[in-house]
């Protein structure tokens, strides 16, 4: 079965082709010779008598033969018109006409060329569909062309009585060959015909399979869509508790902070406590206004207003005014160009780091780096703080590590010497 | 250049092409090609078989001076059908030709002759013999124009019958005269016990049936027509057979004027009759020539050969060699000559009607008047024209020879019938 592939059907191809000139030339050759063979023997009358109608001149026919053949095979064979035989369809019924031109000039002698062309239709028949319709149409021409249907409607003379006339041992030998080569041509074209269609259908099974492939990874796109969806579900929850996290939990950390502070100087100095009081008031205003920011739009208002240093400075600066902390900030991303999504979350990063700074770490100095390299950004915040010996995944730094995974980076957290978190994020285009 | 000029363009380099290939300056010089034989169609002798030929050739090429006519000289007859056939199979230009009555149905059913009856007119039509016109016509066609035919006579031994006692024959004589008469001369004069005068030699049965005004086939060859008629004739052929059938005897015996009947071509009559033949041939005694007899229903009772000339359906110069054909055989002068050079008859009513034609009668001597010769070409027989007619013919010559060297021709005819009408199929 393995044998029956494109390569196959076209040296079969090949040989039907030499094929058919073999037995084109033997047969208006045997025009050509018997009736010279009866002109030299004197039997031109007795010839005569038996002809339906007047012969072409045998020369003149066996060159037209030769030629229109050759024609033929330069529309099968050259190149140049294959884009042709792709889009039309009438470049083969020209091929067709050509063919019945031969048979016509052979006397209906020899049809089986018209196999050739048949051949070439079914090659470029682009459904094997269709292969019914050019069969049938091909057998009603090969039952018209046949001498015994044909002579019925065009007076014509069989090659066999040309043949009859000549000797007896001569006439076997001519006719023999030409019905050898005819059931040669007819096998080689059975096997064409299997090759081709073996070939396509090995091309539909192929495709069919193909087919059954992308339905079953559109299932699991399907499945995946579902799952997905049901991710940005969850990630939706965690981004609204994030939101109440830092807005609330950052305000409440910092009114609480103040809170304590005026609990201590309520008894030493009024006037300061007032000031603290009124610090405590902006936080809470502040508070207020960012819930409502993050009711609206789930959007920090800061960062909305400001580019990402000032955001941060802002945020920074009001740290220091509500806690006795001091924050050093260093900031080289001036080239930096970041999108709104990213700048959200490296702004809630620092202010958590920040945060937590104040909260667990009770430190009194914090330092805010954020610089680049060749291929990363990078976030260094170090604290002051007692730091911690075996550091405890809460909410906030499990949420800073998705956080920095969505921006394609890492976080690390060193606990040994104050409270160090090194968040790198990969440049664009560096992987 | 936009779409329409293109296709504008294309259309009139197409034009062009075409009228380049097809047209033809009507001045152009032209050479056609004659296919003819050199002697009688008739089978008599004449060394100026190409005289009248020549005289036409001139003549038209005088009208036409751009055409050349060739024509290949020296074929004789019994070679001209092989030498034809083998121009027709190898294609070769022919642009007209003669036609023998024995090639007439094969290359007329072969589609080799032009069918000419789109080039006739009435006029022309009018001024032949009708059937000498059916006689070149195949299946309702006319694919030759004859330009000369021999009818047969009967000639007759005046001498034999005026010693018998028997009165010369008038030309409404009918079969049963003859039959008579031949019955009556039948006999053994110097009373040796062997037969040495004879009724007539060389009336074979397809003339008797002629007489008869009877064919076996019909005119189109579908079926035998054998019936009681034919039958009949076919019976009076047997006994006329029986009656000359005793010893074998030839042509020599009526040159000797021991039979008293022989049917000859008027071709033949005209060569023998004048002086130079007459002397070496028929010397001893006196003959005449008497049409055909025929019987009291049927006066068309005369076979004939005629000669034709057909225009080639592969010829390029079809209206050219149509006109020469229509001059060899309608133009007065080519007639006239023709009557003169080749011993047959004109196929033209105004030259056999002519006085020309009763000079000519008149210095050869011949018995026979105008008047009878135009009865005899009006009604000439026409043998029935189709492409198997040949075969058919001898077959049934051969089966019919047979039965009357059995004598059993009334016996044997539903048999010759089956058998001529599977030949038929």
């Amino acid at each position: 079965m393995k044998y029956f592939n494109l390569r196959t059907a076209s040296w079969i191809k090949q040989i039907q082709i030499l094929l058919n000139f073999a037995i084109l030339l033997v047969v208006s050759s045997a025009f050509l010779y018997a009736t010279t063979y009866i002109c030299s023997s004197g039997i031109q009358r007795q010839f005569i008598e038996q002809l339906s109608v007047i012969p072409y001149n045998p020369t003149t026919r066996f060159l037209s033969v030769t030629s229109l053949y050759l024609v033929l095979i330069c529309l099968i064979r050259f190149p140049m018109f294959d884009s042709l035989k792709q889009q039309n369809a009438w470049f083969f019924w020209l091929e067709c006409f050509v063919c019945l031109a031969i048979v016509m000039l052979t006397n209906g002698s020899y049809n089986g060329i018209l196999l050739l062309a048949l051949s070439e239709q079914l090659f470029y028949s682009k459904r094997i569909k269709n292969w019914a319709y050019i069969i049938v149409i091909y057998l009603a021409l090969f039952f018209l062309t046949n001498f015994s249907v044909v002579s019925l409607f065009v007076p014509m003379t069989s090659i066999e009585t040309y043949v009859s006339f000549l000797p007896h041992m001569t006439q076997r030998m001519i006719l023999m060959q030409k019905y050898m080569f005819e059931l040669l041509n007819f096998v080689l074209f059975g096997v064409y015909a299997l090759c081709l269609l073996l070939t396509k259908e090995k091309e539909r099974e192929e495709t069919e399979k193909e087919l059954k492939r992308l339905e079953q990874v559109n299932v699991q796109l399907g499945h995946y869509v579902t799952l997905s969806q049901k991710m940005a579900e969850d990630n939706e929850r965690k981004r609204i508790s994030r939101e109440i996290h830092d807005t609330l939990g950052h305000a409440l950390t910092g009114i609480l902070a103040g809170v304590d502070a005026c609990q201590v100087l309520i008894d030493l100095d009024i006037e300061k406590t007032k000031k603290q009081l009124a610090v405590v008031s902006d936080v809470v205003r502040q508070g207020i206004k960012d819930v409502r920011g993050a009711l609206n739009k789930m959007r920090p208002g800061a960062l909305e207003e400001n580019p990402l240093k000032e955001s941060l400075a802002k945020m920074i600066h009001e740290f220091e005014e509500i806690s006795n902390i001091e924050i050093l900030f260093y900031y080289e991303w001036e080239k930096a160009d970041f999108d709104k999504a990213s700048e959200d979350i490296i702004y809630r990063i620092v202010q958590e780091s920040i945060t937590n700074a104040l909260r667990h770490g009770k430190a009194t100095k914090v330092e805010v780096n954020l610089f680049d390299d060749a291929y990363k950004y990078i976030i260094t915040i170090q604290d002051n703080g007692p730091g911690c010996e075996e550091i405890k995944y809460g909410f906030g730094l499990k949420q800073m590590q998705e956080r920095v995974a969505i921006l394609n980076g890492t976080v690390q957290f060193y606990g040994d010497n104050g409270f160090l978190t090194v968040v790198e994020i990969r440049k664009v285009g560096n992987l | 250049m936009n779409n329409r000029h293109k296709w504008l363009n294309i259309f009139l380099c197409i034009c062009a092409f075409l009228f380049l290939m097809f047209y033809r300056n009507p001045d152009r010089p032209i050479t056609m090609h004659l296919g003819v034989f050199v002697g009688s169609n008739f089978d008599v002798y004449n060394d100026n078989s190409y005289a009248t030929l020549d005289q036409a050739i001139k003549m038209f090429e005088e009208k036409h001076p751009n055409v050349t006519i060739k024509y290949e000289s020296g074929i004789v007859k019994k070679d001209y059908s092989n030498w034809l056939s083998q121009k027709i199979l190898e294609g070769e230009e022919l642009d007209a030709f003669m036609v023998l009555d024995s090639d007439f149905n094969t290359l007329a059913s072969i589609g080799t002759l032009e069918n000419l009856n789109k080039r006739m007119y009435e006029d022309l039509t009018n001024s032949f013999y009708k059937p000498i016109l059916e006689k070149a016509t195949y299946e309702g066609k006319l694919y030759a124009l004859p330009y000369e035919v021999s009818p047969m006579m009967m000639c007759v031994n005046k001498d034999l019958l005026e010693k018998n006692g028997i009165e010369m024959p008038k030309d409404d004589w009918t079969v049963d005269d003859f039959y008579r008469i031949c019955e009556k001369v039948t006999k053994d004069t110097d009373g040796d016990g062997d037969i040495d005068q004879y009724g007539c030699y060389n009336f074979d049965w397809k003339q008797i049936l002629a007489c008869y005004g009877l064919s076996i086939f019909s005119k189109d060859g579908s079926q035998c027509t054998i019936d009681d008629h034919v039958k009949e004739a076919l019976q009076m052929a047997q006994r006329i057979n029986t009656l000359n059938n005793h010893t074998d005897y030839s042509g020599e015996d009526f040159d000797s004027g021991i039979v008293a009947f022989c049917p000859m071509s008027i071709a033949e009559y005209r060569t023998y009759q004048p002086y130079p033949y007459r002397i070496s041939k028929y010397t001893n005694f006196s003959w005449s020539c008497l049409t055909m007899p025929g019987t009291q229903e049927n006066d068309d009772s005369t076979m004939a050969v005629s000669s034709m000339m057909a225009v080639h359906s592969r010829s390029s110069n079809k209206d050219l060699a149509f006109e020469f054909v229509k001059m060899l055989a309608s133009d007065q002068s080519l007639q006239e000559s023709a009557l003169v050079n080749n011993k047959g008859l004109s196929v033209q009513k105004s030259i056999i009607n002519s006085d020309f034609a009763k000079t000519v009668f008149e210095n050869e001597a011949l018995e026979i008047n105008p008047k009878q010769i135009d009865n005899v070409l009006t009604h000439l027989t026409v043998e029935p024209r189709f492409k198997k007619y040949n075969e058919a013919s001898n077959y049934a010559d051969y089966l019919i020879s047979q039965a009357f060297e059995s004598n059993s021709i009334e016996s044997e005819l539903a048999t010759i019938k089956e058998s001529l009408e599977s030949r038929l199929k």
